[in-house]
């Protein structure tokens, strides 16, 4: 009997002692990585609206708390980039499916929502080099100022193409990645077709 | 004693160079494939999962080694399981904590470490039946073999696919980029290379 109970009853023990080393380390940084997630979400927005990110943490959160602030309608929160008492442009956070997972971001729009201040990706998991090449500063900066016209039912409103883009409603693909350049296309062309009626743009409640 | 008597003779160099070189992980034991192929097309994401590997092989094979005579036989891959399980925990949290740019390029990666067969391959194969100090030493060689065998790859992988190293370009923008050098296929046919210069160079043995 007591043979039979040995291996339980240290597993158990282990288990207790391990769980309670991983547990304690977790806790002890759960400020700092709640913090250090809540400084990258931050930073992106303001990448999305083109405003300059500072390096150090605290000088991360004056700018923030100065510039922006979270609000929700019916579909979600968004954010709202006020200077000097006017309002500059809207974030809106997007996830959608990518090649190798979803694809999270947040893209920013002109307070009239007919153009894009910028887009930025805070997470996906492409692949390194290829698909992953989507949040590089060039791939990025393509987005800004493309106009935002839904120019027929069956055209998007973003055309994803394999060379330089030559159009206003062009982006350059990455090459080599043809399936998270495709995914992403119809992701970002679903969630722009949908931006219209966020209640910030059509006075709807929401 | 000299010096060069004492290598020859003392375990702890005899383990550690094992590890190293005469059973490496990746072209003599063939373990660790998988994280082999999939990280080796950047130095970065290679050098980060190098350093993960070192830490968690060294430091399981100590604990595995130091339990060796309590845990019970029957129970000793749960055991070991937990034990990676913990360490690999201890380093994703440490890297989300201080370096999070870091964590968020690779974190996926970092996660992965517990799936690579070399750590439970060490533990069951040495750490279980050896004391801590050779144990730690067997890890710590093993993962220095590992991380060696894999940066050469990822050497050629990035160069050639990307044109850079570790980021910084190298190659010439004229020069056509071998695009099959980032993806699987080419992490294929450069690790098969590797394994075959790496056995022709090693003195010819049974297996």
């Amino acid at each position: 009997m007591r043979e039979s109970l040995y291996p339980v009853f240290y597993m158990v023990v282990l288990s207790a002692i391990f769980g309670a080393a991983v547990s304690t380390v977790a806790v002890a940084t759960r400020a700092r990585v709640e913090a250090g997630e809540r400084a990258r979400f931050r930073s992106h927005v303001l990448a999305s609206f083109d405003v300059e990110v500072p390096e150090d943490p605290a000088r991360l959160e004056v700018v923030w708390t100065q510039r922006v602030t979270e609000q929700t309608d019916g579909r979600g929160p968004y954010y709202v980039w006020i200077e000097d008492g006017k309002v500059r442009g809207y974030a809106f956070p997007f996830r959608g499916p990518g090649f190798w997972g979803p694809i999270e971001g947040v893209l920013a729009v002109v307070p009239s929502g007919d153009r894009i201040l910028g887009i930025s990706f805070t997470s996906h998991q492409e692949t390194p080099g290829l698909g992953g090449r989507i949040s590089e500063p060039w791939f990025r900066d393509q987005f800004r100022n493309l106009p935002l016209t839904i120019r027929g039912e069956d055209l998007p409103i973003l055309d994803f193409v394999s060379r330089p883009p030559s159009a206003p409603h062009e982006v350059e693909a990455i090459t080599g990645a043809t399936q998270t350049s495709t995914r992403l296309a119809r992701l970002l062309n679903r969630f722009l077709r949908e931006l219209p009626r966020r209640p910030v743009f059509s006075g709807d409640a929401g | 004693m000299t010096l060069l008597r004492w290598m020859r003779r003392s375990r702890a160099v005899s383990t550690l160079r094992r590890g190293l070189w005469d059973d490496n992980p990746v072209y003599r034991q063939i373990l660790g494939i998988c994280s082999t192929l999939a990280v080796t097309n950047l130095l970065v994401n290679t050098f980060v999962m190098d350093l993960g590997l070192i830490f968690v092989t060294a430091m399981s094979s100590f604990t595995v080694s130091l339990l060796r005579d309590a845990t019970p036989k029957r129970v000793r891959m749960m055991a070991q399981v937990l034990i990676i399980a913990s360490y690999v925990i201890l380093v994703d949290l440490t890297i989300k904590a201080f370096w999070p740019d870091i964590s968020e390029a690779l974190g996926p990666y970092v996660g992965l470490i517990i799936t690579n067969c070399i750590i439970m391959g060490r533990c069951e194969a040495f750490a279980a039946k050896n004391p801590p100090g050779l144990s730690f030493l067997d890890g710590l060689g093993c993962g220095i073999g590992y991380s060696f065998v894999l940066l050469a790859i990822a050497f050629f992988r990035e160069l050639l696919g990307f044109g850079t190293l570790f980021g910084y370009p190298v190659l010439p923008a004229s020069m056509t980029r071998w695009t099959i050098m980032v993806m699987p296929p080419g992490a294929f046919f450069m690790l098969a290379l590797a394994l075959w210069l790496f056995r022709t160079i090693q003195k010819p043995r049974d297996v």
